[in-house]
Order: structure tokens, then C-alpha cells, then sequence
């Protein structure tokens, strides 16, 4: 009798202790993220000539004349003299443990220049890195361990976990950086989207097929989307498309976790289909192909940027997609011949010589290339705080980044950020395993394209909860 | 001939175990208890405010994994319906808590909410998740071991297929926000500034932290006595032989029938404080993985125990965290934008994840709970 209440005394006590192994150790950083963001001025050690030499890299937003921090500069949590702290949430061991790899070694290529160069606003910038294994639980758990200790989110990968995080991200004005395209993301002003939304990407790329591919006004084209907001955003820019250039769009909605659609593959064969779109996962993307090589369907395919995995060149299907394959993404690949990613090249054969390149790679590093014009227009506005970075964020017009990424205007919140991409094809020759066909560009529907503005009709709170009729709602006037 | 000999030893054990009268717990170990669960109170308060939320999916996860032991361990049911279990808390109470909208052409879809009041929403959502654990029991009574897994697996792809297609309840993948909890007063949300409590801040992370607590004591004190009262011997003489136990006069499906349900509405439990750890409910997180995630605490804490289940839950939640904050600092781990070095602090932790359940299965088929009690065994030994 007493040895139960003994052991559970016991297993109670060890409780406290794993506990307090993992609570007990952080006692620097308690307040909360509200106070330490307000007003802390920070005196700086001048730096101006560290911060020019940063400037090189960057054509656009570059005003030489701030180029000394203000003594009396806002700053955030995170930042201290020397140094500026940002969050990295990415996956290490998850689903897209390939894709966080490669985006955290861009981010590192960069921030390792730059700190060499003298980091920004005079310090120098260090990641706090949490490995969420693309699990909700995990992200969301991350977020809160470290959101007073970083000044931003440089990254936070994964659609699913940034769309949980939201309502957090605009409560803490937290600025992050995901690697997602969707637009539901848009919604919230805290949001830096690095690249073309996936609706603007499947326009762009569909623009590709009618210039270069053959097809034509009349034909038919079928398009597999997964049944998610990522598939929907993709349908969208097909339909309008569709409508634009007069093309019939047979479009299949099949659940995003389904690793084959031989039934509606066959029904595109039946329809005569001169095209098939593709807004799935890389594992639908390497089902699809091999049918169709096996069918004799004969016809481009155009997939999303996701669609694409570089494990495919070394897979069973690899002839099967090298042949019809084409793929649209706001970032050059790997291996283009372009100034940005010629210099990414070069530093990542430096930095890291055993390691096979992924494309994911050039776009971390223009993902962080654009954190740091943001950070440096902050710095030269003389507020670094968290609402420093947010006005500086709605003030970057034209970010440059000397051809990584599609050009990028962040003026129009709620709005795509960017509607540029480039289209490449499987190429087992070249680096990171795609070769780019075009360079950036945009049909003129993408120039066009505008987001519903997401009106959100707000609910009564004045009405008291014992009232039978709570289902009163007051809409938000539209314009 | 072994098995008649062991058959018999079965019900020998099952008649001492069923005769035996109610436990008695003297009460030098209870103040101790008490003492304890203090201290745990006082944890976020004497310690930082990083770790907080970390600690409260732990708690979470302890009421999950109580929850999922009563059945795996005790009654010997193999189920991977815990996420379902949990959707059905988090999104039920977020459902009946939530202010309706109503769809605007060309605005809003709308969506179904019942405004009920947060704590009796969450009452609410346990009620269902306990319905819905009975609506079950035809499937979860008759079979048992990996056929019930396998039946039960139905479940989770049923949730699944309800969040993302139920979007005026569920708000499909771009989910829902879900309303504070507010037990009497006490709400489960950031203040601007927040109220301080010994210098540390009151937030919505220490709140929860607080409202965790108090359910996992609520729901392991409860636990304990189901297992250890009369209810408990019968799961336990139907979890080590079925038949004997209906010799010996345990309505066999009756009592699966309730495990299943009572199992349900503790999960619902948990489920309804993830909904509040969250804020913001999204699709992707209650699948597969997740069950399996629970499975691990329950055969690491140990089959059976409720401090086990703690252990075990206290164990998988604080792993990954700790190993991606400290990791760095072990010889031959990744570090910062190196390359040299096997593993990065993430996969050393899905290592001795993996390490663990093998060495313990090996070694202590009891789990955490059985290392923790040869200690002090050891003790007094020496």
C-alpha cells in the first residue's frame, strides 16, 4: 500500500524535476514581448562603414546617406549593441526536411556574408533555430519559446504551421518570413511572403504554354489540384486563364494526401486534353508522369512549385519526367546564368564543397536577402522596433535581388507581393537538378491579378451572452 | 500444460485481485503530493517564461496519454483514435464556444458557432466526445488488440475528413480561431499590460499552465481510483484473460464499452486544452502521427500506470526541445551554419526517441514508471 503512494510520490518528484530541467533555465528573458518592444534606446558602436559595404549587394533601397545607426535608435527584443537576434523555424527531420536544409543553408550563405561585411545597423545578426519536424504541435510550441528572444522570424516553414500561427504573428507584430506561397497568408500585414503567390504562379505558367508549348485558345486542358487552400490558389489562376485566353479548363479537385488520380488521368486522355496542370504534392507529380508516358497522353505538364522534388531524378520515373515536365516558381534555379545566383553558386561551392546542391538553396538566401533590406530600412528610419519594422516593411517599394527572386513590392498589403517567375525543367546535368528555360517574367493577366480583399464581417460583442440572438453581425463596409 | 498452469496462476491473481478491498492511502505521501503539485504550481512563476508554453503542452499531453494508457494499459484495447478524441474536444469546444457569422455574398462563407459560454462549451464538448466514444463501443467491445487498433484507425481518417470538409464548423485548412477558455473569471488569454504575479508575468501561457494543472491533477486522482477501484480489477482481469474474466462475473463488452467512452471524454479533455495552447485551430495536426506520438508515451511512461503516462508524456514533449536548445552544445552535433557532425539537434532527438523505446522494451518493459521505482528500492539497498 504504501509502496504505490511512495512510487507515485517518487514518479511526482522526478515530474518536478524533468520540469524544472526545462523551465528553470531561462530566467533572462521575462518580459513580456509588449514592454521590451516599446521604446529602449540603444547606443550603438558607429559602424557606418560596415553598413555601406553591406549595401553592395543590395541595388535598390540602398540610401548611402543613413548609413550610420542613430544613437537614439527604437529597438526590439533580440537586439542588444552588437547583436540582432531572428528566429528560424524550419523543418530538419519532418516531410520537408530537403526544402528546410536547402532554404537554411541560402539564409546562412547570406547572414554569414553580411555579418563578415559588418551585419546590419551595426550589428551582427544571429539565428535562433528551432527544428519543428513540419508538426503543428511542435511549431507552435517553438514560436512560444522563443518570441521574446528574437526580433522577427527571418523563416517559419510550412503553410499549415504559419496559418496556425497567425493570429499569434499579428498579436506579437511579429514579422516572418515563410516558405509558403499561399495567399490566406496575405492576410495578415506582419506577413513577408518571399515570391509569387501560387494562383499569380500557375497564370505565369500557363502564359509559358501558350507561348512556348503550343497551346492554344480552344483547346482542352486538364488540371489536378489538391483539395486544400495551396490547390485552390493554384485553380484560381487557371480559371482565370481560362477565361482570358478562351481555353476549356477540366479541373480535378483530388484530397492532398492521394498519391495517384489514374481516374481522372484517364478521363483527361478521353477528353483529348492538349495540357494537364498540376497544383499537388511531388508524390502525385511522380505518379501522374509515368502514366501518362505509359498511356501515350503525350501533352506538357505544368506543375506548381511544390509539385517538384529533385529525388525524382534519381527515382524510377526519372525518364518520364525529364521529357514533358515543366515547372514555375518565383525563385531562379540553382544553376542560372544570372548575377544572384551565379554569386550563390559560388559562395555555397565554398562554404559547403561535399554538399549536393538544391535549389532551395538560392531561395533562402533571397528570402534573407530581403529580411535585411527591410531590417536596414528600419535601421536607416531609426526604429528598429517591432512597429519600426512593420512601418518599414509597408514602405519597401522595389526590392531587388539582383535576379534570385521575382521583383517585389511589399507597398500593397493583402496584395500579391510579387508576380514574376521563371520556368524550368528536370535536367539530371544540371546543379540542383533543374534547368531554367526562361527568365523571370509575367503574362499580363498575373500584372493584373488582385486578391479579394478579405472582408471580415465582425460579430456584435455588445450583444450580452444570454441574449436568444446572438447570430446578429454587423458586416464590414465594403468598398 | 504451461498454459493451464498459467491460466490458473491468472485467475488465482484475479480472485486475490478482486477480493482485495478498497486502497487506502496513508496520508504522509499525500501532503507530499500536495507539496509537489504546489511547487509545479508555482513553476512558471519561480522559473522563466520561455519554457511555459512548452510545459502546458506537456500537461496537455499527460492528460492525452492518462487518457490513452486507461485503454492501451489497463484494459489492454489497442487504440489509435486519440486524435479524433482530441479533434472532437478542441474543435467541439471551439464549435459551441465560438459567435456565429453569418455568410455575406462575396465576403464570408459564415460559419456555425453556439455562444455558449466557454466553460460550459467545453463541458459540452467532453459530453460529445463521450457520446461519440459509446456510439463506437458496438466496434470498440468486440474486438481487441490489433484489430481495434485497426478499426479504430477509421476514426482519425473520419476526423480528418471532417475538419477539412465541415468548413462552416471547422473553417476548413485555414481553421478557426478559438475563443479563450474562462473558468469563473479566470480567462486563458494575454492582457495588455498582463497582471504580475511574484514579479513574473501572468499570461495567457501561465494561465493555461495553471488550468492544465488542475485538470491533470483532476484527471489522474481520477484515473487512480478507476484503476485501483473495483472497476479497475475488472479491466484489468479482461485485459490479462478475457474469458476468466467473464467467468468470474465481469460483463465483458459492458466494460470495454465504458473504457472506450471514459477514455473518449479524458482525451476530449486534453483536446479542448490544445484548442487553447493553439489559438487557432488548423487541419494538419491531428493525424496519424499524432496517435503514434501518444503510443510512445504510453509504452515509454508505462503500460498501466497513471505516473507513467506523466512521465511518458513529460518525456516525448520536452525531448525535441530541449535537444534543439542545448544540442548544439554536444560534441558531434550540427551546429549554427557548420556542416560537420552526425546528426542536427532534431535528429539526435528522434535518435534517442527511437533509442529509448528500444532500450526500455529491451530492459523495463515497464517503462519510465518501473525505472523511477527501482530507485528507491536502490536506495534503501545501500
Amino acid at each position: 500500500m504504501t509502496r504505490t503512494t511512495s512510487r507515485a510520490g517518487v514518479a511526482l518528484l522526478t515530474v518536478l524535476a524533468v520540469g524544472l530541467a526545462g523551465c528553470g533555465t531561462e530566467k533572462t528573458s521575462t518580459a513580456p514581448a509588449a514592454t521590451t518592444a516599446a521604446a529602449v534606446p540603444v547606443t550603438t558602436a558607429a559602424a557606418g562603414a560596415a553598413t555601406t559595404a553591406a549595401a553592395a549587394t543590395t541595388a535598390a533601397a540602398a540610401t548611402t546617406a543613413a548609413a550610420a545607426p542613430k544613437a537614439d535608435m527604437k529597438a526590439g527584443p533580440g537586439m542588444s549593441a552588437t547583436e540582432i537576434k531572428l528566429g528560424v523555424i524550419t523543418d530538419e527531420t519532418g516531410t520537408y526536411a530537403a526544402l528546410g536544409k536547402g532554404t537554411l543553408q541560402g539564409l546562412n550563405l547570406f547572414w554569414d556574408e553580411q555579418n563578415a561585411a559588418g551585419g546590419v545597423c551595426g550589428r551582427k545578426v544571429t539565428f535562433v533555430k528551432r527544428d519543428a519536424g513540419y508538426d503543428v504541435q511542435k511549431a507552435v510550441a517553438a514560436y512560444n519559446e522563443i518570441k521574446d528572444q528574437v526580433l522577427a522570424l527571418q523563416q517559419q516553414l510550412g503553410s499549415p504551421m504559419t496559418t496556425a500561427l497567425l493570429p499569434q504573428i499579428d498579436a506579437d507584430k511579429m514579422m516572418t518570413s515563410p516558405v509558403s506561397w499561399a495567399s490566406n497568408l496575405l492576410a495578415s500585414k506582419y506577413i513577408v511572403m518571399a515570391g509569387t503567390p501560387y494562383s499569380v504562379e500557375m497564370i505565369d505558367g500557363i502564359d509559358f504554354l501558350m507561348k512556348e508549348k503550343g497551346l492554344k485558345a480552344g483547346d482542352k486542358v486538364g488540371m489536378i489540384y489538391a483539395n486544400s487552400e495551396y490547390g485552390k490558389n493554384g485553380f484560381l489562376g487557371a480559371t482565370i486563364m481560362a477565361k482570358a485566353r478562351g481555353f476549356e479548363l477540366l479541373g480535378e479537385a483530388v484530397d492532398s494526401k492521394a498519391a495517384e488520380a489514374t481516374a481522372q488521368m484517364s478521363k483527361f486522355k478521353d477528353a483529348g486534353v492538349k495540357a494537364v496542370l498540376l497544383t499537388h504534392s511531388p508524390k502525385m507529380t511522380a505518379s501522374v508522369l509515368p502514366w501518362a508516358v505509359a498511356n501515350g497522353l503525350n501533352v506538357p505538364f505544368l506543375g506548381s512549385n511544390p509539385t517538384w522534388d529533385p529525388e525524382f531524378l534519381k527515382g524510377p520515373a526519372k525518364d518520364a519526367l525529364v521529357s514533358n515536365f515543366y515547372v514555375a516558381q518565383s525563385a531562379s534555379t540553382f544553376n542560372d546564368a544570372a548575377a544572384g545566383p551565379t554569386k550563390v553558386r559560388d559562395l555555397f561551392t565554398k562554404k559547403y564543397p561535399t554538399v549536393e546542391p538544391q535549389n532551395s538553396v538560392t531561395f533562402g538566401y533571397g528570402q534573407a536577402n530581403i529580411f535585411f533590406q527591410i531590417l536596414k530600412k528600419a535601421c536607416d528610419l531609426g526604429d528598429m522596433s517591432r512597429d519600426g519594422l512593420a512601418a518599414a516593411f509597408l514602405q519597401m517599394k522595389a526590392i531587388d535581388t539582383g535576379g534570385i527572386l521575382s521583383p517585389i513590392d511589399y507597398s500593397n498589403p493583402g496584395q500579391p507581393p510579387a508576380r514574376e517567375v521563371i520556368v524550368a525543367s528536370p535536367d539530371a546535368g544540371a546543379k540542383g537538378g533543374l534547368k531554367q528555360l526562361t527568365p523571370l517574367f509575367s503574362a499580363p493577366e498575373a500584372k493584373a491579378f488582385t486578391l479579394d480583399k478579405q472582408a471580415i464581417p465582425v460579430a456584435t460583442t455588445a450583444a450580452p451572452a444570454t441574449t436568444v440572438a446572438p447570430t446578429t453581425v454587423v458586416p464590414v463596409a465594403s468598398s | 500444460m504451461s498454459e493451464i498452469v498459467a491460466e490458473r496462476l491468472a485467475v488465482t491473481a484475479m480472485v486475490t485481485r478482486l477480493a482485495s478491498g478498497p486502497r487506502r492511502v496513508s496520508r504522509g505521501p499525500l501532503v507530499a503530493k500536495i507539496v509537489l503539485v504546489a511547487l509545479a504550481a508555482l513553476l512558471p512563476f519561480v522559473a522563466g517564461r520561455s519554457w511555459t508554453s512548452v510545459c502546458v503542452l506537456a500537461l496537455t499531453a499527460a492528460i492525452g496519454a492518462i487518457a490513452l494508457n486507461l485503454l492501451v494499459g489497463t484494459t489492454g484495447q489497442l487504440s489509435l483514435a486519440q486524435p479524433f478524441f482530441l479533434v472532437v474536444g478542441a474543435y467541439g469546444y471551439t464549435l459551441f464556444a465560438s459567435q456565429p457569422v453569418k455568410a455575406i455574398a462575396g465576403q464570408s462563407d459564415g460559419s456555425l458557432g453556439f455562444h455558449l459560454p466557454p466553460l460550459l462549451a467545453a463541458i459540452v464538448a467532453v459530453i460529445v466526445a463521450g457520446i461519440l466514444g459509446l456510439a463506437f463501443s458496438p466496434i470498440s467491445s468486440r474486438l481487441r488488440g490489433i484489430y481495434l487498433g485497426v478499426a479504430s484507425l477509421a476514426l482519425v481518417e473520419i476526423g480528418q475528413h471532417f475538419i477539412r470538409s465541415a468548413k462552416n464548423m471547422t473553417g476548413g485548412f485555414t481553421g478557426r480561431d478559438v475563443p479563450p477558455l474562462n473558468i469563473f473569471g479566470f480567462v486563458a488569454k494575454d492582457e495588455t499590460p498582463n497582471p504580475t504575479f511574484l514579479g513574473h508575468a501572468l499570461g495567457k501561457s501561465e494561465r493555461l499552465y495553471l488550468i492544465a494543472l488542475l485538470l491533470l491533477v483532476g484527471v489522474a486522482w481520477f484515473t487512480n481510483n478507476v484503476i485501483h477501484g473495483r472497476p479497475g480489477r475488472a479491466l484489468q482481469a479482461l485485459r490479462d484473460n478475457q474469458t476468466s474474466a467473464a467467468v468470474m462475473g465481469v460483463d465483458v463488452r459492458r466494460y470495454k464499452a465504458m473504457a472506450f467512452m471514459t477514455s473518449a471524454m479524458i482525451a476530449a479533455v486534453a483536446g479542448v486544452l490544445l484548442s487553447q495552447f493553439f489559438g487557432h485551430l488548423v487541419p494538419d495536426n491531428w493525424d496519424f502521427d499524432l496517435a503514434v506520438s501518444y503510443l510512445a508515451m504510453v509504452v515509454i511512461g508505462g503500460l498501466g500506470s497513471v505516473s507513467g503516462s506523466i512521465l511518458g508524456a513529460i518525456f516525448v514533449t520536452f525531448l525535441p526541445f530541449v535537444m534543439n536548445r542545448y544540442g548544439e552544445h554536444i560534441p558531434g552535433v550540427i551546429s549554427g551554419s557548420s556542416t560537420s557532425g552526425f546528426a542536427t539537434p532534431g535528429q539526435l532527438s528522434a535518435l534517442i526517441f527511437g533509442g529509448a523505446i528500444v532500450l526500455l522494451l529491451l530492459f523495463e518493459p515497464g517503462g519510465l514508471a518501473a525505472l523511477f521505482r527501482r530507485v528507491p528500492r536502490a536506495l534503501k539497498r545501500a
